[in-house]
């Protein structure tokens, strides 16, 4: 099935090497991105997910580094590539976006040069012909005056602009896969739902598969077709989009699910998962999510729980939880 | 909460505020923001009104003026039917210790150099409880209080994860036993595990110490949760004024439906509705639209729109501020 | 059943109950951040202690610099017990003599050994490092403090003051200060004091312009504390880090002044033992006895290059924002 993938991320494992010693930022992480498809990466701050996705794009600095497991990109394994190599795969095969896109536009070119330098890069085409392209990328992610922005400086633009002017730049070699870090986070709710409709959009009409990270399940109902959650390093559940929120399995994605506040009903209380994300140092010795789980096991404390089939009968699509609870359908992972 | 408001007392009371921010331009033709305008607002006790609207509305803004942590450029403000804007400072004091804030970021909200023990005595310490030992009592007591272990009392914030440190926050502002606590984005920074732990404390406190929240938040499913009553703003004007279950029911003000609509919902099976998006930016707070601030992205903008500011209208017991309020 | 439990808190472990019990325990262990893993998440600041570890660890340069500077004091301290001879016994039989067993940096026109009259120049380089150092830190934090926090006219005021100090070179502004009072150890400090104090205001300045916008001093302002208060409970601690900073990267410039000044004869006085001193008077035998001066200079060099390599060090701990700049 691995030969369908776009992506296949296989048994990922990064670990920073810090004075206080070594902290599996990520442990043992498989995502498998099919073309076109939209897959979603959710969970809380320090589970991971950005990780996964700067390892992947071969951009994790010292003290962090790639220990273990594979990315295959295309068919082609692009784990140990050389920094050169890798550089040519990225932007042509595989972009990123991140959160704040003031932060990833240079202050001081106009927007349209800077997406026009990109094309530059990795294509063989005079100035003018970049113009053009720039102008009708600019176009097709919705810029509305698109030569009036070519000049435009990024503090001249808005959050929701420079994040459509991000895509743009990533989407100028049409990659086949493009990584979006919490492309959403900073903007407003009206301008977040333009942005989430175009990025569908983007991959509905020209193939291009997304990795989407966020923390909003929303979001992730929103527009995901796969989605993995994940905890302290580890995927804790995977399953198609509408599978999960309706049959969410692991506790934790139950937890998760139940302390969003819903819109359409008045609680009294909300649904608390107590405690903290445990320190990644000083992880617990059997399930990571032992010490907040509310149907812990004596088993849970002491074994590390593999990735289990927990698909019922009318599910098409493989669902697999991380939890003992599951152990009856079948290990997934090693 | 609407219908028997009549009876409820107005703890607090804003009448034509406006908050201008100079922000250059020359001096013959200075710039400014235009950040709140012309706003009235009331604030009944034990109540939590909800202060919604995107970034760079206001909101904050008109929180921190109602609170002089800002100096209002016009306006009055009614606490308990005392004016407070042209208030000399020593008589204010007294009321300012009824009124605290919670903020938005509990990294930068903390001050690092000063351990829990020092940050939540700080207000006692500066309202007289001289005593080391007393004060050192009522600390534990509002650490235990909001669920912060007592033999945390020497340690410095960055020991502690972004939840903690909110509640650390909440037991400062809570120390005085104040009446009115503005909330400004106090979750919007969290996880969305520690979000409904943090939401659910702020629901206990309001219960045991009869308090008033002004909570103030970009996040609709929270204020659905949280709030009793709910004010739309854009652009520092206030769109709509009502009750939450009204509100969220059947809004009246165009931008409030649209906000509704753009949330994602965590349920993919409402995700193929065919649901209007609003288009276009938010414009401009140094030149903002003449007439209906909102009227450069409302599809039902009409002239008189863009000419004349609409008046407050009183619809089913709710006011809004548009010249054709949905029905 | 599991081998491989720790401890055993399962005593009644009567099925669920018990498991409640293990399970509230362990839950208790993970979730409160413990005391002697400060930072219950990844990449939060450390404490002073683990700053001053990292120091030691990545920069050999600054650590090996900290252990000269310590024993640099700790010789100026316990100089009459360390210097082999008195440093103002004359000798006359045993002038300019080159270094030798006896005198190890040779021995000066009057007579006095070298090494101990450097050993001993180490308590006034000291001194004169510290003191000035200190009142015009002093000075300048409180200005800029005052400038940052006010603003308006009385930042005008005091920042129109430091652009004025800092226009003029400051030795030459030291020296009008040493020729109107005269010469002499205290006139120094006071030259020292009123010419440094501007960089100083400066740095602080622009730190409490960015700390007042921090939303921990608006709620000490929401909770009504006074203006004072704020300025010393909240704002200065959190420019400790630049001013310690600053005040090993001052010190040396304070040492270096006092040498200058000495050298041009309006600082210390003979007899006292100043380096700048030692080396003015070398220089009539530099061809002949270079050592006289050489010595006096090396030592000058050790010193300043030793409180600037730790600064540095320092810096890169305590202060990455000062680097930028």
């Amino acid at each position: 099935m691995s030969e369908a993938m776009v992506l296949d991320i296989r048994n990922l494992r990064s670990h920073f090497f810090t004075a206080k010693g070594e902290v599996p930022a990520v442990d043992g992480v498989s995502i498998q991105v099919p073309p076109g498809k939209i897959v979603g990466i959710v969970g809380e701050s320090g589970c991971g997910k950005s990780m996964t996705a700067m390892s992947v794009m071969g951009l994790l600095r010292y003290p962090g580094r790639v220990v273990g497991g594979n990315i295959i990109l295309n068919g082609r394994d692009i784990t140990h590539l050389t920094r050169k190599e890798l550089s040519q795969v990225r932007g042509n095969e595989i972009s990123m976006i991140f959160q704040e896109p003031m932060t990833s536009l240079n202050p001081v070119y106009p927007v349209g040069k800077q997406v026009r330098e990109a094309i530059l890069l990795h294509q063989k085409v005079t100035k003018d012909e970049a113009k053009e392209r720039v102008l009708d990328i600019f176009r097709a992610v919705g810029i509305p005056e698109p030569e009036k922005r070519y000049y435009s400086y990024p503090h001249q633009l808005s959050g929701g602009l420079r994040q459509r002017v991000m895509i743009g730049m990533a989407m100028v070699c049409r990659p086949k896969v493009m990584i979006a870090d919490e492309p959403t986070t900073a903007l407003d709710v009206t301008i977040e739902a333009q942005i989430l409709r175009l990025m569908k959009k983007l991959c509905e009409e020209q193939g291009t598969s997304i990795i989407l990270i966020t923390h909003n399940m929303g979001v992730v109902a929103e527009v995901c077709d796969y989605v993995y959650v994940m905890y302290a390093g580890k995927v804790m559940e995977q399953a198609e989009t509408f599978a999960l929120f309706e049959r969410p399995s692991h506790p934790y994605t139950k937890g998760l699910l139940r302390s969003i506040p819903k819109l359409d009903e008045k609680a009294e209380r909300l649904y608390t998962i107590e405690g903290v994300v445990p320190n990644l140092l000083h992880l617990p010795k059997g399930c990571s999510f032992c010490t907040r789980c509310d149907q812990a096991q004596e088993k849970c404390f002491a074994k590390k729980p593999c990735l289990y089939e927990a698909a019922s009968g009318h599910e098409a699509d493989s669902h697999g939880v991380r939890c003992f609870q599951y152990e009856s359908g079948g290990q997934l992972d090693e | 909460m609407s219908s028997n408001s009549g009876e409820k007392r107005v703890l607090l009371e804003a009448r034509n505020l406006i908050k201008e921010f100079p922000v250059g331009g020359s001096r013959r033709n200075p710039q400014v923001v235009h950040a709140v305008t012309d706003v009235n607002l009331k604030i009944y006790e034990g109540e939590t009104l909800a202060l919604v609207g995107e970034s760079g509305c206001g909101k904050s803004t008109l929180g921190r003026v109602l609170i002089r942590l800002l100096a209002a450029t016009a306006g009055e403000i009614f606490y308990q039917g005392q004016e407070i804007v042209g208030m000399g400072e020593t008589e204010f004091s007294a009321i300012r210790r009824e009124m605290q804030i919670i903020f938005q970021d509990p990294y930068a909200s903390l001050n690092p150099r000063m351990s829990v023990g020092q940050i939540i005595g700080e207000p006692l310490l500066t309202y007289g409880m001289k005593d080391k030992k007393e004060r050192e009592a009522r600390v534990r007591e509002l650490m235990q209080e909001v669920g912060i272990a007592q033999e945390f009392y020497n340690r410095y914030p960055h020991q502690f994860s972004g939840g903690q440190r909110q509640r650390i926050g909440i037991a400062r502002a809570i120390a005085l036993n104040p009446r009115l606590i503005i909330c400004d984005e106090p979750v919007s920074a969290l996880d969305v595990s520690i979000q409904s732990q943090v939401l659910n404390l702020l629901k206990d406190l309001q219960e045991r110490y009869r308090l008033t929240y002004l909570f103030i938040s970009h996040d609709l499913s929270v204020v659905k949760f949280i709030a009793d009553r709910v004010c739309v703003m854009f652009l520092g004007n206030i769109c709509e004024i009502g009750s939450t279950e009204e509100l969220y029911e059947r809004p009246l003000h165009p931008y409030t439906r649209f906000l509704l609509n753009a949330i994602p919902k965590a349920d993919p099976r409402l995700r193929n509705q065919e649901k209007e998006l609003l288009s276009g930016e938010i414009p401009s707070p140094v030149n903002p639209p003449s007439g209906c601030r909102f009227h450069t992205r409302c599809p039902y903008a009409k002239d008189i729109c863009r000419q004349k500011v609409p008046n407050c209208r009183e619809v089913a017991g709710r006011q809004v501020f548009c010249h054709f309020p949905l029905g | 059943m599991t081998n491989d439990r720790e401890r055993p808190t399962e005593v009644g472990r009567e099925e669920k109950e018990g498991m409640a019990a293990v399970r509230a325990v362990r839950k208790a262990e993970f979730c409160m951040p413990k005391p002697e893993e400060p930072g219950a998440q990844l990449g939060e600041s450390d404490t002073w202690a683990d700053k001053l570890q990292t120091l030691v660890r990545q920069n050999k340069i600054a650590a090996i610099s900290a252990v000269v500077i310590v024993l640099m004091i700790l010789a100026a301290v316990f100089a009459p017990l360390v210097a082999p001879y008195d440093h103002l016994a004359q000798s006359l039989t045993d002038r300019l003599q080159d270094p030798s067993a006896a005198h190890w940096l040779g021995t000066d026109e009057l007579g006095r050994d070298v090494l101990s009259r450097i050993i001993f120049g180490a308590r006034i380089s000291l001194t004169v490092g510290l003191v000035p150092t200190l009142i015009s830190m002093a000075i300048g934090t409180i200005l800029g403090l005052c400038a940052g926090f006010y603003g308006g006219k009385t930042d005008f005021i005091i920042m129109r003051l430091a652009d004025v100090m800092l226009a003029f070179p400051s030795l030459l502004l030291a020296m009008v200060v040493m020729y109107t009072m005269g010469g002499g150890l205290i006139n120094i400090f006071i030259a020292l004091s009123l010419v440094n104090w501007a960089g100083t205001a400066r740095i602080v300045r622009s730190q409490t312009l960015s700390l007042k916008e921090k939303e921990f001093v608006e709620a000490a302002r929401s909770i009504g504390v006074k203006k004072w208060t704020i300025m010393f409970r909240h704002i200065l601690p959190n420019c400790l880090p630049s001013l310690i900073v600053l005040f090993t990267l001052n010190i040396p410039s304070a040492i270096l002044s006092e040498a200058s000044l000495s050298f041009l004869g309006i600082g210390a006085q003979p007899p006292s033992a100043s380096w700048g001193l030692m080396v003015v008077r070398g220089k009539k035998y530099l061809f002949s006895e270079p050592w006289l001066s050489i010595a006096p200079s090396v030592a000058i060099m050790i010193v300043v290059l030793a409180f600037n390599f730790l600064g540095d060090g320092l810096r890169d701990v305590l202060d990455p924002y000062l680097k930028e700049q």
